[in-house]
């Protein structure tokens, strides 16, 4: 395990550095200037260069950033003088945590139901309306659902609000479409896994001493079904992440995802950089902390990795 | 497909259970299959024999309701949205169909490598495909849409940066599960170099993988195209993709919501067929694995 965990780390750490070394070269050689708004006249341009630091030559500016990144601080916005990203950020990822911790708990909760329920049930039509469910929440993609929702809910039957989040009931519609896509997957992988666990010797076992079909799938097959669903909380955090993008600017949240879409929109190069970078360590160290959960639960895992 | 049809029937002789089974996967293969189709066909031929084309403006008909001549209306700035629409389908099957290619092609050579020559050279690889792959692709692929411009080249760029490594681990696994087997020893006796023996005796039995992988890569980059153009980054005006075209219509979403609607059903259309064409694949692998 501590052989495991150390080259996971150190796979982790790798990837750090390529981001934030791609991303910082990447946005340095995006076209024009970002102070050029028109009616700048040279000398300002030149002042205002000189004042972030541009004029210096490109490793020199790198290896300040990433010093500077070291202590935590990833500059000023250049599109708002005297905003920091970081005081961005710590404004907007709490929103953004939020509904993605919402999203996955809501998903984990109906996938691990439908997928038990497309395992164990003998009805075919409730086994292909599921399955159907799931093609069709893997096939739409998240802002065509976020824009349907909200058509539907909040401009035709005008039930939910459409836009901020002020109360609970701002939380339904963002919420439920960030989770369809993961709520798809996840029974998906648990019907699989369900469906494998199933047929073993240890169930069998169960049954024959009686326990009953809600104890024996709770307390036994569920333990082991989990694993492959924990595995997919990774990925999931990535999903989310860029679901936001989406399902923030639709339904006007403040959170890191709308920052980002407007950043973009502005060409604030300083804030898609530090946005870019906060973005790519948070799902790394989820990635991070799941692979190494589900290594210590499962040694297989860990043995299959040389 | 011959092949499928001969199980269907060896199967039909003996064992009458399994045969509605196995054909209910080849209708979902089927059915994708047909969709697909349909939609390639309007997607070429729309755009080429429609008297209207994508980009022209006309501002005596903005905002018009469906009528015979234009058949999904038109949107704000007076363009046929029908020839719009089955335009955007041709700029989602591009970055599909080339993404797949590209992918295909990287992760296959990558896999194959790494998974015959084994040792140093395959955990150094692995290794180098765990890092990229650590990273959420989509942050990247933004920042190369802005470096690069707005078009679809950049797109298939940025998608495959990171696109070919789940390819590239099913291709190492086959290769290293199959290269031990007695047909590839008998080759390498024979005197056949690696290439050959890749290429005519280990690749073709890793087939089915590799397909059911590479249909399901097609809606995934559908996918993240559309995203890209929803976000902001995707391909420029006055052309357009299914995402742009969705976008556009949303700022006028309460008043004419059928302009964002039609470019929503056929973007879903499409990647569900897709996704049903994998599916039946992947069920049809299955059932020859378990014979």
């Amino acid at each position: 395990m501590f052989g495991y965990t150390c080259k996971r780390v150190f796979i982790g750490i790798l990837s750090l550095f390529v981001l934030v070394t791609a991303a910082f070269f990447l946005t340095r050689m995006m076209p024009g200037s970002p102070f050029q708004t028109g009616n700048v006249s040279e000398s300002v341009l030149t002042s205002m260069e000189e004042e972030y630091g541009l004029n210096e030559p490109v490793f020199k500016q790198y290896a300040t950033y990433l010093s500077n990144l070291m202590h935590g601080d990833l500059g000023i916005s250049f599109k708002k003088p005297g905003v920091r990203v970081s005081e961005v950020i710590t404004r907007a990822w709490p929103a953004t945590a939020a509904l993605g911790a919402l999203a996955i708990v809501l998903a984990a909760v109906v996938g691990t139901l439908l997928g038990i329920w497309q395992a164990s049930t003998k009805k075919r039509l409730v086994k292909g309306g599921i399955f159907f469910s799931t093609m069709l929440g893997t096939g739409i993609p998240n802002f065509v659902i976020a824009l349907l929702l909200m058509l539907f809910f909040g401009v035709k039957l005008k039930l939910l609000p459409i836009a901020g989040l002020t109360g609970a009931e701002n939380y339904i519609l963002p919420v439920v479409s960030l989770a369809v896509y993961p709520a798809a997957v996840i029974t998906r992988l648990m019907r699989n896994t369900f469906q494998e666990e199933m047929n073993r010797d240890y169930v069998v076992l169960a049954k024959a001493k009686g326990l009953s079909w809600r104890r024996t799938a709770v307390t036994h097959i569920l333990k082991n079904a989990w694993i492959p669903v924990l595995n997919y909380i990774g990925p999931a955090a990535a999903f989310l992440m860029t679901g936001s993008f989406v399902v923030e600017s639709v339904f006007t949240i403040p959170g890191l995802g709308r920052e980002f879409v407007n950043s973009i929109e502005n060409r604030d190069y300083t804030l898609i950089l530090g946005l870019t970078i906060f973005m790519g360590v948070t799902v790394i160290g989820i990635n991070l902390l799941t692979d190494l959960l589900c290594a210590w639960l499962d040694p297989r895992v860990r043995r299959a990795y040389r | 497909m011959s092949k499928s049809k001969n199980t269907d029937k060896k199967i039909k002789g003996h064992l009458g259970k399994h045969r509605i089974r196995l054909s209910g996967v080849n209708r979902l293969f089927w059915a994708g299959l047909v969709l697909l189709t349909i939609l390639m066909l309007l997607a070429v031929l729309v755009p080429a024999f429609s008297p209207y084309s994508h980009t022209k403006q006309s501002a005596d008909i903005q905002n018009a309701v469906s009528t015979l001549s234009h058949p999904f209306g038109t949107d704000k700035f007076g363009r046929d949205i029908f020839v719009r629409v089955w335009y955007g389908t041709r700029i989602s099957l591009t970055v599909g169909m080339g993404s797949a290619l590209i992918c295909g092609m990287i992760g296959i050579l990558y896999g194959s490598i790494a998974g015959y020559w084994g040792g140093k050279t395959d955990l150094l690889m692995m290794r180098a495909a765990d890092v990229i792959d650590a990273i959420p692709s989509l942050l990247y692929v933004i920042l190369i849409m802005l470096v690069m411009g707005a078009n679809v080249g950049s797109i298939l760029f940025g998608i495959c940066i990171s696109g070919w490594i789940d390819l590239a681990r099913i291709v190492r696994g086959e290769v290293q599960r199959l290269k031990m087997r007695e047909f590839s020893m008998a080759a390498r006796l024979a005197g056949a170099g690696a290439g050959r023996i890749l290429w005519r005796h280990l690749l073709p039995n890793a087939a089915g993988p590799i397909i059911v992988n590479l249909t399901f890569m097609i809606p995934k980059a559908i996918f993240t195209e559309a995203f890209l153009s929803f976000v902001g980054v995707g391909i420029s005006a006055p052309n357009a993709s299914l995402g742009t075209l969705i976008q556009d219509a949303r700022s006028q979403m309460q008043v004419y919501p059928f302009q964002m609607l039609y470019p929503i059903l056929v973007l879903c259309i499409l990647i569900f067929s897709m996704n049903l064409i994998g599916a039946g694949l992947e069920h049809y692998m299955r059932q020859m694995e378990e014979g």
